[in-house]
């Protein structure tokens, strides 16, 4: 199947029969990939990352421009596909349906999923940028060490929703009572 | 009843009053610590990891990832994948051949590659002050 190279123009042409049949199956695909990995957990935690990176990259003012999706939908197609792990063919049959369904003059989806991957690779953002720092000269060669901030590591585990009610605040002391262990 | 005289019974009788341990929080280091910490400040115990990981099927490039995880986790939930965060990549030194691997120059610099990474890693955290952290939305004070 080859959807990598999307025509320019994205108006379905009903006509053509057998493309339809290949978006279809691919779509179905797409639909049980989509049922297996449906872990409403998962989807949460990501979905409270990204926000924490929003709030990450509002404190930083001059680079907040640089990180935002031209429209809701971009993004909630760019996080599904990324979700799923969903290839290129994939993505590029969620374009076109969308495109089909949603009888808008102008798409608000990336032309193909290609172009959405490459949208996301030119993203500033600065709680996932790593800070290169050189730390050893060995040999007369410099040696960096590339790393986050720690802190900002630390803040994204404790975004994760239902952590607080496995998270240990104050020291406990367990002691035997009665017990007869019997196996 | 046949089945019962098949079995063999184990008994194990504890004394009352006898100390368990299991998660971080239960130990004595924990105990001594908390008390040397100022009033309404919380412990945060972090756990750096780092090994060794092939890149490629043939083994030949390699990278040290290092990763952080937070003690206070209870320990099945931090032993899965999403409660530790990628912190960054040590630095691997290049020798020539394992002559040079072996003398001691660069088993010097080895060591002294890992301790100023680990220094600039730790570095947000030196300080006196601790650090606040908002743990379901509580701001909570925490020294690590």
């Amino acid at each position: 199947m080859d959807h990598e190279s999307l025509p320019e123009d994205l108006s379905y042409d009903q006509s053509d029969q057998s493309i339809d049949s290949e978006i279809d199956h691919s779509f179905q695909s797409m639909m049980s990939i989509t049922e297996d990995n449906a872990d409403d957990q998962n989807i949460v935690e990501s979905e409270d990352f990204i926000e924490n990176i929003l709030e990450e990259s509002e404190e930083s003012e001059e680079k907040s421009e640089s990180f935002s999706y031209p429209n809701e939908a971009y993004g909630d197609l760019m996080s599904l596909i990324t979700k799923h792990k969903l290839n290129n063919a994939t993505g590029n049959a969620i374009i076109k349906f969308f495109n089909k369904h949603a009888n808008l003059d102008k798409s608000p989806l990336p032309k193909s999923t290609k172009q959405g991957r490459k949208f996301m690779d030119d993203m500033k953002i600065s709680s996932l940028n790593y800070i290169k720092t050189c730390v050893i000269n060995y040999n007369n060669l410099d040696y960096y060490l590339h790393h986050r901030s720690l802190i900002n590591c630390i803040k994204n585990i404790l975004l994760i929703p239902d952590i607080s009610q496995n998270f240990a605040q104050n020291f406990k002391k367990f002691e035997v009572i009665v017990s007869v262990y019997v196996t | 009843m046949l089945i019962y005289h098949i079995f063999i019974y184990h008994l194990f009788i504890k004394c009352n009053g006898e100390r368990v341990y299991n998660e971080q929080n239960t130990g004595v280091w924990w105990e001594i610590t908390e008390k040397s910490l100022p009033p309404g400040a919380k412990l945060l115990s972090l756990i750096l990891y780092s090994d060794a990981t092939n890149v490629d099927t043939l083994g030949k490039s390699q990278l040290h990832p290092i990763y952080v995880t937070i003690g206070n986790i209870k320990n099945w939930r931090r032993n899965k994948r999403d409660a530790k965060q990628l912190l960054g990549y040590l630095p691997i030194l290049k020798a020539n051949d394992s002559t040079e691997k072996q003398s001691e120059k660069y088993k010097k610099a080895t060591r002294e590659t890992f301790h100023k990474s680990l220094e600039v890693l730790l570095d947000p955290l030196l300080n006196d002050n601790g650090i606040d952290l908002v743990l379901n939305n509580k701001t909570i004070w925490f020294y690590s």
